[in-house]
């Protein structure tokens, strides 16, 4: 504990800090935009724009290092792509009558297609691993204030559009029967979660970061009764986890984007598992 | 279910202007999907304050004609006004009660929060007041669940969640309330109730509803619109077995159903 302690307050190696303070604010959005996606049932869909993200960091690192145009970070390029990947995956849910599911698939592997081909373009070697599963040393200062930043809008957006949100996730029919603008609903909610996953990007990874939005979700959905309380649960269930998950992976010196996801997981499965021995024990008193 | 109370009735009632135009007029109306037609030359009125069930076989395009007063739809030739205007600037008059087996019974709602769904429009931002929530609970209060509010919606049965998308729909105090097979997936018992609470309702606003059930609902409404692609409005006391029988395109008789009372048992020990 004492060694965790120091390397937390070490003034020069403050990747760790960096870690834990961008997974407890990252985990703000995540709780609150996942418990929307969560109910809705889109979560392929922002696997798609999560996934369609590497193709901004491609285009970010190439610019950089190939025309020194230092202002693109791969942050902006990620958070431009899946901006542009929300806007088009929306517009594809509403003007495409069939195989949506098909055309979503292909807009998540093109993303990543071009990601790769303008990494493989760009000066000296660059592991895509690192953004693919997360990596705590992609975290610096100016991204915890940009965190921040989002935090305050995308807590802003869903509490002042709660009721329309509320409405959209439940019912969309009825919604529309309300005049709730319903397809501005669902650009929006794409919109906030390609920003949240650009967030958690350095922590977990693109492509891991699908589970650390709908798990904590999942678990929290098992004992609460209202959308309110899931966010609220969904959030410090995300804190939690991201937070163990780190201290995990100092200890164990193992990347920290795996063992976040392996944590909650194993939350998950052992509130299924609390939850089904209640009920036994409920059905014999 | 006795008689609604006559607070009840003024809660149902004070939305309305008993406007003077009918609920619904649609003139040489076609709707298609891909090139074939599901609605052709439909001319149909529904007076204020009719009771008018629109029966029809599987793809008659009853369901069509439902979301095409609803507004969701858009008609390819022909004008549909409901109280005098195109359904997307008359919403505010219309209540509409969905199939409840379509909404995702996992997500975490109380029936209170539903009712007050009924409520929303665009500029609902942040919560629902506090008057909304007294006006949710008095609705819950006309279809028998008051004592059910903060219940969560997934754990009522089938009649039950009709009744509480009865009350959102009546929440808003519309003109006209428009029903998608309100009685399908409800047991005999929940649907004598729930017909009877409709049959209440009727005597203070239009109430259109879509049913495969005409033995059933013959009994209660005043008007059967039948769809077939086309379609013929007949007062239910007028219509015939030949009529069905063109209608559905095979030999079916109008069958009344009985509702037997289940029986009270007695256990002996």
């Amino acid at each position: 504990m004492d060694e965790l302690w120091r390397a937390f307050m070490d003034p020069y190696f403050p990747f760790f800090r960096y870690a834990f303070v961008s997974g407890i604010l990252a985990s703000v959005s995540f709780g609150i935009v996942g418990s929307y996606v969560v109910t809705k049932n889109m979560v392929s869909l922002v696997g798609a724009i999560s996934h369609s993200v590497l193709a901004g960091v491609g285009l970010a690192l190439f610019l950089r290092h190939r025309f020194q145009i230092e202002v693109i970070t791969p942050f902006y390029g990620a958070l431009s792509a899946g901006i542009l990947s929300a806007f088009i995956i929306s517009f594809v849910s509403k003007y495409l009558t069939g195989r949506q599911d098909a055309v979503i698939s292909a807009i998540w592997a093109v993303g990543m297609a071009v990601g790769m081909i303008f990494l493989a373009y760009t000066p000296g070697y660059i592991d895509p691993m690192s953004y693919l599963f997360g990596s705590t040393m992609l975290i610096t200062k100016n991204e915890i204030k940009n965190l921040i930043l989002l935090d305050i809008v995308i807590l802003g957006i869903a509490f002042m559009y709660y009721p329309q949100f509320w409405a959209y996730c439940f019912d969309e029919e009825f919604a529309r029967v309300r005049n709730v603008p319903v397809f501005f609903l669902n650009t929006l909610l794409l919109v906030m979660s390609a920003v949240t996953v650009v967030m958690m990007m350095p922590m977990v990874g693109i492509i891991l970061v699908l589970a650390q939005l709908s798990i904590p979700v999942l678990i929290a959905e098992q004992f609460v009764t209202r959308l309110s309380l899931l966010m609220l649960c969904s959030v410090m269930l995300c804190m939690l986890t991201s937070s163990i998950g780190l201290v995990g992976s100092y200890k164990l010196d193992l990347p920290a984007g795996p063992i976040i996801v392996l944590t909650s997981m194993v939350v998950y499965i052992c509130s299924s598992i609390f939850i089904r021995i209640k009920k036994r024990i409920r059905k014999y008193l | 279910m006795g008689l609604l109370k006559n607070s009840e009735k003024n809660t149902l009632s004070s939305g309305q202007r008993n406007s003077p135009l009918p609920a619904v007029c649609i003139r040489d109306l076609y709707f298609s999907y891909q090139k074939e037609n599901i609605l052709e030359n439909v001319n149909l009125d529904i007076t204020s304050h009719e009771f008018v069930s629109i029966i029809g076989p599987n793809g008659s395009g009853k369901t069509t004609l439902l979301k095409l007063i609803l507004g969701l739809l858009q008609p390819q030739r022909g004008t549909l006004h409901v109280f005098g205007e195109k359904p997307e600037y008359r919403r505010d008059k219309i209540g509409y009660v969905p199939q409840y087996f379509q909404l995702d019974l996992s997500f975490p709602a109380t029936v209170l929060e539903v009712v007050l769904m009924g409520l929303i429009h665009k500029k609902q931002w942040f919560f629902y007041s506090s008057s909304a929530k007294k006006k949710a609970l008095e609705v819950l209060d006309i279809v028998g669940l008051r004592s059910l509010s903060g219940e969560m919606f997934r754990n009522l049965s089938g009649g039950q969640r009709q009744r509480v998308l009865i009350a959102r729909a009546l929440v808003s105090q519309p003109e006209i309330l428009l029903f998608d097979e309100p009685t399908a997936h409800v047991d005999t018992v929940a649907e004598k109730n729930l017909m009877d609470l409709l049959k209440q309702i009727s005597g203070m606003l239009t109430v259109v509803l879509v049913s495969h059930d005409l033995g059933f609902v013959s009994k209660y409404v005043d008007t059967v619109v039948c769809v077939n692609r086309t379609v013929q409005k007949h007062p239910t006391n007028a219509l015939t077995g030949a009529m069905i029988q063109e209608l559905y395109g095979s030999h079916i008789e109008l069958v009344h159903h009985e509702i037997v009372q289940p029986q009270e048992r007695h256990y002996h020990g």
